[in-house]
C-alpha cells in the first residue's frame, strides 16, 4: 500500500468471441471496471491504492482466452485526500 | 463542480479511447486532458527499449521524472504503451544506480586483482589514458577496442566511431548490434546493396496475411503487435501465421501455426521459393526487370575458431560471402528438391499448414508482410536465412508496395539509428561505407577533415573475436559502453571472462548500474542515461526521434558522449598518429584528439546560443558549443544525396521522428519504388539503387545443418530468448520492483512429458547442462511459454541465471553473428 490512489486505463485487445469470457473476469474484479467498448477493443479503467495489483490485473486480462494485448494509457497516482478536492468543471453540461 | 478524481478518471478513459480509436460518447469528449500541464513539465521522447520507437510523453517535477504516458501524436504507438513503457519513470532511480568511477585497487594503486574503490573522474581517466597509452605505444591500434551499443543515441556511436577508427587510428570497435542485427545487414547488402527495410509499419494496416518468422512478437514487440491483432480481428479476411520452434504467446492469434524443427526455417523458405515456381506465380514482369540471379557459397562453416574441426572441414569457410552468377531456370533446378514431401519429412511441421503458408506467398492477390527478429539472426545462415525471404517477395513481385513487406524489425532502440546507420560496426563507416573501399575511407577522412590514410583498411575484430582476443592476449585495452556482454555472449566461461580477467587487459566499462560486466571490469564508469542527456534514436522503419535532456543525470554520473569526448582530451596526436602522416600534415602536430575530432570547425560550428533555454544540456555546458547538433550535421553529410538523406538537426527538436529519406523536407514511406521514394525516376516502376545494376539478388542457398544438435549425451534442444517484462539482461528492467516481481526469476519452459520422464515436476529446480558449463533454474511447464518435447527454452535477462554461458560461440560465417537459438543440452535433476 502506498497511500496514493492509482488510476489507470487499460485498452485490452481481444476476440469477438472472448468478450463473454473477459466480462466474467471484470465481474469477479471490483477494481476495475469496462468503461467503452467497439468490437475487440474494450477501455478498462482501474483505481486502488497498491500500484502491484495494477500489474496483477493486466497478467490476469492476458491469461484470458483470446486476449490478444493488454496496454496500459493513463495513469495518474496522487494522494487520496487531494483527489477528493473540489475542481471547476469546465465542460461540466 | 467535480472532483479531481472523477476528472482524472474521465481523462484516463478518454485517452485510452484516443488510442483504441474508439468514439467517445458526447459528454465525455471534452475531457481537458492537459490540465496537469500546470503542475508537471511534458516533453517528448522516445522509449529506452525495444526498437519500435514508441513515442513517449515524459513529465518531470521536481527534477525527477514522475510519469510517462503513450504518446498519442506519435504515429508509431498512437498513444499506447506496453507495460515496460509504463514504468519507464522508475529504470533511472534504481537504489544501487552508480554515481562515482570505480577502479580495482590494491595499497591505493591500481591493481588488476585488486578491490573496487570510488575514485574521481579525474584519477579514472589518470588511469584509462595511462593504459591505452601503454598498449599503443607497445602494440599498436590494432590492441585498443570498443564494445559499444545499439542503445548509444546517435552522437554518442558517431562520436565513439571517430575516436576509435579516426583518433586511434583502430577498427576494433564493435556495437552489440553484432548479436542482435548483424545478419539483417548481411542479408540487405547482399540482396538489395543497401541497408535497413524498404518498408513501414504503415504497411501493418494494409496487409492481408502476415507470416512471423520466429518472431514472438506479442512478447517483444508488443506495441507493433497491437496493431497486427487490431487488423486481423476489425479484418476477417486477413491470415495470421506463427512459426516458431516452440509455442509463445504470439499463436494465440494465429490462423496458421506451425512448429519446425530447429534450423528447418532454410527448408520452409526455399519449398515456398519452388511452390511458387511450381504453381506458376512467379512474377515474370517484376523479375525479369527488376532482378538478377546468383548462387551462393554453401559449407561455410559456423564462425568457430580455425582449429575446430567444423571449421577444417568446411571448404568455403575462407570465402562465406562468395558467389556466382546464376539465371532463374537454374534457380528453379536449385530449389525443385525441396517439395512439400521433403520440408514435412524435414521440419516435422504439419503439411496442410506449410501449403496453406505457401499459397498465402504465392497468391498474387494476397498482400503479405513477413517479420523476423532473432528466429532468423541469431542463426548460424542467418543471412541465408535473410536472403531467402527476400528471394520469396522478389519472386512474386510483393515488396515495397503498401502492404507487401519484408520487415526485419529491432531489438534495441537504435540498432538502427546508432549501430547500422552511423556504421560502428568493425568494418563499416557511416552510410553503409566500408573500411576496406579506399573511396569510402576517401570520402570519411575528408568529412572528418583528417589526412588521408588516417583510417585502417583491415575491417576490425567483431564481437566474437574481441572475446576471444581479449583471452589471447591480442586486445589489450578495452573499453565497454551501453551493454552487458558478460551476460549476454555466448560461452562467456570459455572466452569472455577469462578475456576480461586476463593481467595483460585493461578493461573499462561505462553503465548506469553494477551489471555482471561491470563487475568483470578493472573500471567501472557512472553512466547517464535516457533523458538524463540529449539523444536520438532511429527505429526499425527508418525512422529518427530526437529528445531534450530533461532531468540531470545522478551527481557524479556522466553520459557517454561527455565521456568519450573528454577522454580524447587526454590523446595527442603524437601518441595516436605515425610520424610520417604528421610529417606531411604539420598543421595536426602538438594538437589533441579532442581539437582535430571534435573543435575541428564543425562539430563545434554552433554556439550554445542555439539551445533553448529551457532545457538543461550537460554536454554542451562542459565543452562550451551545442555539441550534438554540431556532430549531427557533420554525421549527416554522408547520407546525403546517397540515399540516407536526413533533415536538418532542429526540425527533429519539433516532429514525432521522419523516416529517411528526408528530400525536400518530405520523408520516405516505401523506398525503391516510383511515386513513393524520390530517388525511383518516373518510368522505373521499382528501382533496388543500393546495387550498381539497380536489380535485387535472389540467392540460391541451401539447407546446412546447426552447428551442434541433440544426442545420447545432450539430448535436448536449448533456445534462449527474453519474455515481455524484461528487456535484454535486465540491468534496467529488473530494478523496476513491479517487472520484477511479475517475472522475477528465469525458469527453464519445458514439456510436462519431458519432465516428468526426468523425474522432475514444476517448481522444481534442475540443473541444465551443456558442454560448456551448468546452471541450476526452476522447472516450468505451464504458461506463455510451450516447447514441444525435446526442447527448452530459459529466457536469459536473469543475471543469477546466466544461461548464455551455456552456448557455443558459434555463429554466421558472413554477419559474425551469434547462434543463441540452437546447442544441446541435458536437464537432471539436483
Amino acid at each position: 500500500m502506498s497511500g496514493l490512489l492509482h488510476i489507470a486505463s487499460l485498452v485490452v485487445h481481444h476476440r469477438i468471441d472472448a468478450t463473454e469470457r473477459l466480462d466474467v473476469l471484470l465481474a469477479t474484479l471490483a477494481d476495475t471496471e469496462l468503461a467503452l467498448r467497439d468490437g475487440g477493443r474494450s477501455v478498462l479503467l482501474c483505481e486502488g491504492e497498491d500500484e502491484n495489483r495494477l500489474l496483477e490485473r493486466i497478467e490476469m486480462l492476458n491469461h484470458v482466452d483470446g486476449v490478444v494485448g493488454v496496454n496500459l494509457v493513463h495513469h495518474h497516482a496522487e494522494c487520496s485526500d487531494l483527489m477528493l478536492e473540489e475542481i471547476p468543471d469546465d465542460h461540466a453540461p | 463542480m467535480t472532483t479531481r478524481r472523477d476528472f482524472i478518471r474521465r481523462s484516463a478513459v478518454a485517452s485510452a479511447a484516443a488510442a483504441a480509436g474508439i468514439s467517445l460518447p458526447a459528454d465525455a469528449q471534452n475531457v481537458l486532458l492537459e490540465r496537469s500541464a500546470n503542475e508537471m513539465k511534458w516533453s517528448k521522447a522516445p522509449c529506452r527499449f525495444c526498437g519500435t520507437g514508441c513515442g513517449i510523453n515524459v513529465a518531470v517535477k521536481g527534477g525527477r521524472v514522475v510519469a510517462t504516458h503513450g504518446d498519442i501524436h506519435s504515429e508509431v504507438n498512437r498513444g499506447l504503451n506496453c507495460v515496460k513503457g509504463y514504468f519507464l519513470s522508475k529504470i533511472m532511480y534504481g537504489r544501487d544506480r552508480l554515481t562515482r568511477p570505480l577502479l580495482r585497487k590494491r595499497n591505493g594503486v591500481y591493481a588488476k586483482d585488486g578491490e573496487f574503490e570510488p575514485v574521481s573522474w579525474d584519477e579514472a581517466f589518470d588511469v584509462m589514458a595511462a593504459q591505452f597509452k601503454r598498449v599503443l605505444k607497445e602494440k599498436g591500434p590494432e590492441a585498443v577496442g570498443m564494445f559499444g551499443s545499439g542503445q548509444w543515441t546517435i552522437w554518442e556511436g558517431y562520436a565513439a566511431n571517430k575516436l576509435f577508427k579516426g583518433g586511434f587510428r583502430s577498427n576494433n570497435i564493435d556495437p552489440n548490434a553484432r548479436h542482435c542485427m548483424a545478419s539483417a545487414v548481411m542479408g540487405f547488402m547482399r540482396t538489395f546493396g543497401m541497408d535497413e527495410p524498404m518498408g513501414v509499419y504503415d504497411d501493418i494496416e494494409h496487409a492481408d496475411a502476415f507470416v512471423l518468422w520466429g518472431s514472438n512478437m506479442a512478447e517483444m514487440h508488443p506495441i507493433l503487435w497491437t496493431r497486427v491483432a487490431d487488423r486481423r480481428l476489425a479484418h476477417p479476411h486477413v491470415k495470421v501465421v506463427v512459426m516458431s520452434t516452440f509455442e509463445h504467446r504470439s499463436f494465440d492469434l494465429a490462423d496458421i501455426p506451425i512448429i519446425f524443427k530447429p534450423q528447418t526455417d532454410l527448408v520452409i523458405l526455399n519449398y515456398i521459393a519452388n511452390h511458387i515456381i511450381q504453381s506458376g506465380k512467379v512474377n515474370r514482369e517484376f523479375v525479369e526487370r527488376h532482378t538478377r540471379f546468383m548462387r551462393g557459397n554453401d559449407d561455410i562453416g559456423y564462425g568457430l575458431r580455425p582449429e575446430h574441426s567444423l571449421q577444417k572441414a568446411a571448404k568455403n569457410a575462407g570465402d562465406p560471402n562468395g558467389g556466382t552468377d546464376i539465371d532463374f531456370d537454374a534457380f528453379a533446378a536449385f530449389v525443385r528438391p525441396y517439395t512439400l514431401e521433403h520440408t514435412v519429412r524435414m521440419t516435422g511441421a504439419e503439411r496442410g499448414w506449410l501449403q496453406k503458408l505457401a499459397e498465402l506467398y504465392a497468391d498474387p492477390g494476397t498482400k503479405v508482410v513477413s517479420f523476423w527478429t532473432m528466429g532468423f539472426n541469431q542463426h548460424t545462415r542467418g543471412v541465408w536465412a535473410n536472403n531467402m525471404v527476400y528471394n520469396i517477395h522478389l519472386l512474386t513481385g510483393k515488396i515495397a508496395t503498401p502492404g507487401n513487406s519484408p520487415f526485419s524489425l529491432t531489438g534495441q532502440p537504435s540498432a538502427c539509428g546508432t549501430a547500422r546507420e552511423v556504421g560502428t560496426f568493425s568494418h563499416r563507416l557511416p552510410a553503409d561505407m566500408v573500411v576496406t573501399n579506399p573511396a569510402h575511407r576517401a570520402r570519411a577522412e575528408e568529412i572528418w577533415k583528417l589526412p588521408a590514410g588516417t583510417i585502417h583498411d583491415k575491417p576490425g575484430f567483431h564481437a566474437v573475436e574481441q572475446n576471444r582476443a581479449l583471452r589471447d592476449g591480442r586486445l589489450n585495452a578495452y573499453w565497454v559502453q551501453v551493454n552487458n556482454n558478460i551476460q549476454a555472449g555466448a560461452n562467456i566461461n570459455e572466452e569472455g571472462l577469462p578475456g576480461y580477467r586476463n593481467p595483460e587487459n585493461f578493461i573499462v566499462v561505462s553503465d548506469a548500474y553494477p551489471t555482471v560486466t561491470a563487475q568483470a571490469a578493472d573500471l567501472i564508469l557512472p553512466a547517464a542515461m535516457w533523458v538524463e542527456k540529449e539523444g536520438a534514436y532511429g527505429n526499425a522503419e527508418r525512422r529518427t526521434q530526437f529528445w531534450r535532456q530533461l532531468v540531470d543525470p545522478p551527481a557524479g554520473a556522466r553520459s557517454d558522449l561527455w565521456q568519450l569526448m573528454e577522454f580524447s582530451r587526454r590523446f595527442t596526436t603524437e601518441e595516436c598518429w605515425t610520424a610520417e602522416t604528421l610529417a606531411a600534415n604539420p598543421h595536426f602536430r602538438g594538437k589533441t584528439l579532442f581539437d582535430v575530432l571534435f573543435r575541428n570547425g564543425q562539430v563545434d560550428a554552433f554556439g550554445n546560443d542555439q539551445r533553448p533555454a529551457d532545457y538543461a544540456n550537460a554536454e554542451s555546458e562542459a565543452f562550451g558549443f551545442y555539441v550534438q547538433k554540431g556532430l549531427f550535421e557533420e554525421y549527416a553529410r554522408f547520407g546525403r544525396g546517397k540515399g540516407k538523406d536526413f533533415a536538418d538537426f532542429d526540425t527533429y527538436h519539433k516532429v514525432r521522428g521522419l523516416r529517411w529519406p528526408v528530400v525536400d523536407g518530405k520523408e520516405t514511406l516505401w523506398r525503391y519504388r516510383e511515386g513513393s521514394d524520390p530517388y525511383v525516376k518516373e518510368g522505373e516502376g521499382w528501382k533496388f539503387y543500393g546495387n550498381p545494376d539497380g536489380r535485387a539478388v535472389i540467392w540460391a542457398l541451401p539447407y546446412e545443418p546447426p552447428h551442434e544438435s541433440p544426442d545420447d549425451e545432450f539430448d535436448l534442444w536449448l533456445v534462449t530468448g527474453r519474455v515481455l517484462e524484461h528487456w535484454h539482461s535486465g540491468s534496467m528492467t529488473m530494478r523496476v520492483p513491479e517487472l520484477y516481481r511479475a517475472f522475477p526469476q528465469a525458469p527453464v519452459f519445458m514439456h510436462p512429458d519431458d519432465a516428468a520422464a526426468r523425474g522432475l515436476r514444476r517448481g522444481q529446480t534442475a540443473k541444465l547442462q551443456s558442454r560448456r558449463g551448468e546452471v541450476v533454474a526452476r522447472v516450468e511447464t505451464r504458461g506463455r511459454n510451450r516447447p514441444p518435447r525435446g526442447m527448452v527454452f530459459v529466457p536469459w535477462f536473469d543475471a543469477g541465471v546466466l544461461v548464455n554461458k551455456l552456448l557455443l560461440d558459434a555463429n554466421d560465417p558472413i554477419s559474425r553473428q551469434t547462434d543463441f537459438k540452437k546447442c544441446a543440452c541435458r536437464i537432471v535433476r539436483v
